[in-house]
């Protein structure tokens, strides 16, 4: 059971730490008691480990992830018409010159660090975009499996707030829009109706995220290019 | 993240290696356990090996073949002279310290 253990944990680190350190650590925890102390040093150390070996463009593309995470989680607590930056910052980073300029950057910082091919650096992008997706694919998979139900609000909406049981609770009116949704009648036949509630639609926010790859490669690639220029210019000139 | 087991300089992971490392090389055991002696720190073995990483890359100490799995790491001149500089400047703060703690 030791030996399983030992080996779960070395696993958290990367397989080139553990080509070089993997025996002696494995061999120095199977001598010692593993207690809740040890177990706890050995993992946040591992994952360390790994954070340190990541490449660039993983440790981006996690950062954005969180970042997007964040803002779900503001837009569902905190709606933009309480002043919540966080979702401000999702609404708006997707969008910025500062979200291209970080794709190209991560190029440019994939080519200096590993030279080699300019897709690498397209790949690098596209990793970045497909992590900071992941929130969102998420939420479109809870959708569709009916755990989750989103509500579009939108500055037209007016939120208003009333006291009861002590506690104080806030409603969007979400009366002005409205869409066409079909309804099937008792008689069985479909009908087109007018309809408040709006949902976006779930296979749209599942594959949203997939549309941003490829323009994240061409980024990416500019990024490479942009490298490739940078690195050639750093050359010494050979006589 | 080679965590400090306690505060201050005399508990940083990497110098009390370093220190280990000083009377002759040791294999990661022997370090942890010298270390509980002379200092009175336990070093985790998580924070030991990331502590032992970041002197290998540094070129402070070097790993030599062992006989069996552990590895007995020693001290390499640039790591002896890094170590000899860090210990004076802890002696003169603590120097000047303990004089101007004692009462005049």
């Amino acid at each position: 059971m030791k030996h399983f253990i030992v080996r779960t944990l070395l696993r958290l680190y990367p397989a080139s730490w553990r080509r070089e350190y993997g025996v002696e650590l494995a061999d120095l925890l199977l001598a010692r008691t593993l207690t809740a102390g040890t177990f706890a040093n050995v993992l946040r150390n591992g994952l360390w480990q790994r954070l340190r070996a990541a490449e660039p463009s993983t440790l981006v593309g996690f950062a954005m992830l969180l970042v997007m995470l964040n803002g779900f989680v503001w837009n569902i607590i905190a709606p933009p018409r309480f002043g919540s930056g966080s979702s401000l910052l999702l609404q708006y980073f997707w969008g910025s010159n500062l979200y291209v300029e970080l794709l190209v950057g991560c190029g440019v910082w994939t080519y200096l660090r590993y030279g080699g091919k300019l897709s690498r650096s397209g790949k690098a992008a596209m990793r970045i975009t497909f992590l900071a997706g992941v929130p969102s694919m998420l939420a479109g998979v809870l959708m569709l499996s009916g755990f989750l139900s989103v509500i579009v609000v939108g500055r037209w909406d007016t939120p208003t707030t009333f006291h009861e049981h002590g506690f104080a609770y806030t409603y969007y009116d979400a009366q002005v829009r409205s869409c066409w949704i079909r309804v099937q009648e008792p008689t069985g036949t479909l009908k087109s109706i007018q309809s408040t509630a709006c949902p976006p639609a779930p296979l749209g926010i599942l594959v949203a995220p997939l549309f941003a790859l490829p323009a994240s490669w061409l980024w990416g690639m500019v990024g490479g290019l942009l490298g490739r220029w940078i690195a050639r210019t750093r050359r010494p000139v050979s006589a | 993240m080679a965590r400090k087991p306690k505060t201050g300089p005399a508990s940083d992971p990497e110098l009390l290696i370093l220190s280990s490392l000083a009377s002759g090389p040791k294999h990661g055991y022997a370090i942890m356990s010298d270390v509980e002696t002379f200092a009175g720190v336990t070093l985790g073995p998580g924070t030991l090996y990331t502590a032992i990483t970041r002197l290998v890359e540094k070129k402070l100490i070097v790993p030599q073949s062992g006989a069996g799995r552990q590895r007995p790491y020693k001290l390499t001149a640039e790591g002896a002279t890094g170590l000899t500089e860090q210990l004076n400047a802890m002696r003169r703060v603590a120097a000047a310290g303990l004089r101007r703690l004692r009462p005049a």
